[in-house]
């Protein structure tokens, strides 16, 4: 016991000072270790929940653009088929144009020769009529001033000299 | 000058029969520190960490990561008792270095003697001399310190008392053998202390001696800082020792942390292929649960 003595050991005083260091371990592991580890845990827990949503949201970006790149694809394609009907359909228009066009000017210009043709007609009609006339009344002057032959041949060539002028003067 | 130093922490008062020593007050003390840390750190965990939280999450954390690295998933059950043993002992340490630590003194409970200059060590010295005393390396028959002094020094590293580090050896040699028992069961760890069975008497032995070893060498490290600063105690002399010290506390801090967190691990390793018993479950169940 002297050894103890000396070394300043005593039953009292180790168990004060176990006590005293129990104390302090059950405070510590109650007011620091188990809220600080939680927080830890929950930290390690929020930085990994974290983690999967950026990978998920990673995933699901990459499945929308290339959604979106296919819509875009597709839209593309479908403008393009647009705009190929449009020219064919431009094309045929244009093309019906022209054929329509063309037949319309056709008639037209067979209508004007149908007219010229009737006027030509008319107008010869119409002068024959003016030359038998004529020749009527020629014929009417021979017979009352019982022309000879030179006289007859002068007055139908100044008839005819007559119809002339007149169908110039027309 | 001879130095004659006190082994046993001065009593500076009693409650009943029991002394209430200066060691104690710095215990008591280094305790409220801790307390006081931990629960203005732990109180309202936020989680991004700022100011005193910021400060014990980054303790805290590097204690974790040691117990982690070298007891694996079990060191959870561990990390407690190695987290309060660093935590006490390095405060202990730099506590007693604070400038009032053995030069503060109060009027001895016990009685007048010899007028002596407070410092806890050299104060005894001196004041067994101012008595008349031999000094014990001329073969005093009566040891210095059981001259009652004037006054006493109102601290003393909490850890330059034996009562404290023989107490703490004697916890971690509990929660050894406890975690042991636990993760073996109580046969298969009778079993592995007596396997071979002619080697079962050195293997109790050297547990036994775990405690005793854990405390001496905290104790004596501690003391001898202590007379060493007692000694170098002048100005501008004292500062590479006072560094030492600063280094020394946490070693010695870290060693009794480690050495317990080892012998718990080897108390509690169960080699790959055998099951264990029920409570070795239990402990694996308890890691995530943060019991301890």
């Amino acid at each position: 016991m002297g050894l103890f003595e000396q070394l300043g050991l005593d039953p009292y005083k180790l168990a004060i000072q176990s006590f005293n260091f129990l104390v302090l371990l059950f405070l510590l592991n109650r007011l620091a270790y188990k809220p600080v580890l939680r927080m830890f845990d929950e930290r390690a827990s929020r930085i990994k929940s974290d983690l999967d949503d950026a990978k998920r949201m990673r995933e699901e970006g990459e499945r929308d653009r290339q959604t979106y790149r296919d819509q875009l694809n597709r839209a593309r394609d479908e403008a393009r088929a647009v705009l190929d009907e449009a020219a064919n359909v431009a094309s045929r228009i244009r093309e019906q144009a022209m054929f329509d066009a063309e037949s319309t000017a056709l008639a037209i210009i067979a209508r004007a020769r149908q007219d010229i043709a009737r006027e030509r007609d008319a107008a010869l009609k119409e002068l024959r009529g003016e030359v038998a006339t004529i020749a009527i009344m020629a014929a009417t002057r021979v017979v009352k001033r019982s022309l000879n032959t030179e006289d007859a041949r002068r007055l139908i060539d100044e008839a005819l000299s007559d119809t002339e002028l007149a169908t110039k003067a027309d | 000058m001879e130095l004659h130093a006190s082994l046993k922490a001065e009593e500076l008062f009693f409650i009943g029969p029991v002394g209430i020593t200066n060691s104690m007050v710095m215990a008591w003390m280094a305790i409220a520190l801790l307390v006081v840390v931990g629960w203005l750190g732990g109180r309202a965990p936020a989680l991004v960490p700022s100011g005193i939280q910021n400060f014990l999450e980054f303790v805290l954390e590097f204690l974790y990561n040691t117990v982690i690295s070298t007891a694996g998933p079990q060191g959870r059950r561990i990390f407690p008792l190695f987290a309060t043993i660093f935590l006490f002992i390095l405060t202990a340490n730099y506590m007693a270095l604070l400038p009032g630590v053995g030069t503060i003194s109060v009027p001895n409970p016990k009685g007048h003697g010899a007028v002596a200059k407070p410092h806890s060590l050299v104060a005894v010295a001196e004041a067994a001399e101012a008595v008349g005393s031999r000094p014990s390396s001329q073969g005093s028959p009566e040891p210095a310190e059981h001259h009652e002094l004037e006054r006493l020094p109102l601290f003393r590293a909490a850890n330059a008392d034996l009562n404290m580090t023989l107490g703490m050896g004697l916890i971690a040699f509990l929660f050894i053998h406890a975690s042991g028992f636990m993760a073996h069961g109580t046969k298969g760890y009778l079993q592995e202390l007596s396997t071979p069975l002619f080697l079962t008497p050195v293997k109790l032995m050297i547990e036994g001696f775990v405690p005793i070893s854990l405390a001496m060498r905290l104790f004596g490290n501690v003391f001898g800082g202590e007379m060493l600063m007692a000694v170098m105690n002048w100005p501008i002399v004292a500062v590479p020792f006072m560094a030492m010290e600063l280094f020394f506390g946490f070693i010695q801090a870290i060693i009794f942390g480690i050495l317990t967190l080892i012998f718990t691990s080897l108390a509690t390793y169960i080699p790959p292929g055998h099951g264990g018993h029920g409570h070795g479950d239990a402990d694996h169940g308890d890691i995530h649960g943060g019991g301890h």
